[in-house]
């Protein structure tokens, strides 16, 4: 009877705190499967987050699967910078070199990265973990996890978790606040795409000057812009094309199943469950708020000195959850004026967010270096 | 002969702002927080504890008492010291991993000790609180400078390579 009872011996050991993270990560799994959010994201993760919260620290102990991959590949950033490769081999930047201009708006779509920096201080986290957690408006998965393990920051799980579901619900989040901040003639302002040919040398020479631009004034970005970069080269060079969609496809889908469920180390109760994390993803939010109304008002203020004027629209765009922003945006122009195609200009602004989101992450990095 | 000049002048506006600009960042960069500024005007081997500015490195240890921090503690600490190797991290070094408490109160955080409870370590009016915010507000400044100018950089640079390879296609076609 003993020896039967024995095998309920660890019961004991489960706390209220794993119930919740349990409960965390059963959300997780439905939102990625159910409501198809990040589902390459959300499902590993919300599985390693029940993994590593089961009584003895089983997948999670000082020598357990998790915890080797955890170390192998986000303590050294490695995985979130081979994803890179993959998400650069995915991008076409021909829409912003055809327009190049469109690059300003990815830029003033990463202000809500900075504002964010200043609340999360006002809210009394420190300035390495306000850094960490204002990178959530990077709104790009592996350069939240890039900087935030950089900075030493030890809310990693929460930024993941809050970078991923936001950038999952952009077509939530976006809508209302572009409204609330344009008009509707601003909405009806027609865009004119003129497709201009790029050369293919271009296509290839951008991702190397971008590189040594970038790593000339942020050298911190460097690891980040140059992997992104490299992925987008072996695109455009034209003569690796089993390698682009070997990075595209096959290496993009291991490093995620890997990252989702090594990122799930951070899961942890101890780590998650406190006041932090609920603070930390209200401020996930603002940012993403905030670098909606960057782009858009950018957009205007480019507007009250430009003949041409630019639908301001166009700005939440540069936004860097890619593609997704981009569609959003050019849905928003059609249900205005169903003749208004805004989907290049707006592509064209996403990819250059995807750009100055790295730029930023590594401006971060570099006034800690 | 036009199109040589328009493409000279784009590449002089390239560089001119290059050379002004590198001063500017370099100037900002000296002017950031850098952990390597520490003195040892004494030449004992310890870094001077006036040398070390409180904000910047605020992990500053100065475990033997003698009036100097650590040398060994003037980089960013992120991980847990233990100065006198008695075998529990040092209690200031537990800003960075605030789940630590000092259970025997003998003034060093326990590495046994630690609690899902996490202390914000920058309590909401206090010096260091209103420093952090300053701190911040002057990387908000930079930074959206910052990411401007290089993306500003990129742009013109975009339109040098179209110049350049259109250039290229036309001289050919002749």
């Amino acid at each position: 009877m003993t020896e039967l009872l024995s095998i309920f011996q660890y019961f004991g050991s489960i706390s209220w705190q794993m119930v919740v993270m349990w409960i965390i990560g059963g959300v997780l799994i439905y939102l990625a499967i159910a409501k198809q959010m990040e589902p390459t994201l959300l499902l590993p993760m919300g599985f390693g987050t029940i993994l590593v919260n089961l009584p003895l620290d089983g997948a999670a102990s000082e020598e357990g699967p998790i915890t080797i991959l955890f170390n192998a590949g986000i303590a050294n950033e490695l995985f979130p910078l081979l994803l890179f490769i993959g998400i650069g081999a995915m991008i076409d930047f021909e829409p912003l070199l055809t327009n190049p201009k469109l690059l300003l708006f990815g830029a003033a779509a990463q202000f809500g990265i900075f504002i964010t920096l200043v609340l999360a201080s006002v809210c009394g986290f420190d300035i390495r973990d306000a850094a960490s957690i204002s990178i959530i408006g990077a709104a790009d998965g592996p350069t939240s996890i890039f900087v935030a393990n950089e900075l030493g920051s030890q809310y990693v799980g929460a930024i993941t978790v809050a970078a991923y579901s936001y950038m999952a619900l952009v077509p939530v989040i976006q809508p209302p606040v572009i409204k609330l901040v344009t008009t509707r003639k601003e909405r009806l302002i027609r865009m004119e795409y003129t497709g201009k040919p790029v050369k293919k040398l271009t296509k290839i020479l951008f991702p190397i000057v971008v590189t040594v631009v970038a790593g000339l004034f942020a050298p911190q970005s460097v690891a980040l812009v140059g992997f992104l970069m490299f992925g987008n080269l072996i695109r455009a060079c034209g003569v690796l094309d089993s390698l682009s969609e070997t990075a595209q496809k096959v290496l993009a889908n291991l490093i995620t199943i890997l990252l989702g469920i090594s990122v799930a180390f951070q899961m942890k109760a101890e780590y998650f469950i406190n006041v932090n994390t609920i603070i930390i993803i209200g401020l996930g939010l603002f940012a993403f708020i905030f670098d909606t109304v960057g782009g858009v008002m950018f957009a205007k203020l480019i507007n009250l000195f430009s003949k041409k004027k630019i639908n301001p629209m166009i700005g939440a765009a540069g936004i860097s959850a890619f593609p997704m922003s981009s569609r959003v945006v050019h849905k928003l122009g059609l249900e205005e004026d169903p003749s208004n195609f805004l989907l290049m200009h707006t592509v064209g602004a996403n990819v250059s967010g995807q750009i100055a989101s790295v730029i930023a992450g590594g401006l971060i990095l570099s006034f800690f270096a | 002969m036009k199109r040589i000049k328009r493409f000279s002048a784009l590449l002089s506006l390239v560089l001119v702002l290059t050379v002004t600009l590198l001063p500017v960042f370099s100037v900002a960069a000296a002017a950031a927080p850098a952990h390597d500024e520490h003195y040892d005007v004494n030449g004992d081997g310890y870094c001077d504890i006036e040398g070390c500015t409180a904000f910047e490195c605020p992990e500053h240890k100065d475990v033997d008492g003698d009036g100097l921090c650590d040398v060994t503690n003037c980089n960013a600490c992120t991980a847990h010291k233990d100065e006198d190797g008695n075998g529990v991290c040092d209690v200031d070094s537990c800003k960075t991993c605030t789940s630590h408490k000092d259970a025997d109160a003998d003034g060093v955080c326990d590495s046994d000790g630690c609690t899902e409870e996490v202390i914000l370590t920058n309590t909401i009016g206090t010096p260091k609180w209103t420093a952090n915010i300053i701190e911040a507000l002057k990387m908000m400044g930079l930074g959206l400078l910052g990411i401007f100018i290089v993306t500003g950089i990129i742009i013109l640079v975009i339109y040098a390579l179209n110049r350049v390879t259109n250039t290229e296609r036309k001289n050919n076609n002749n």
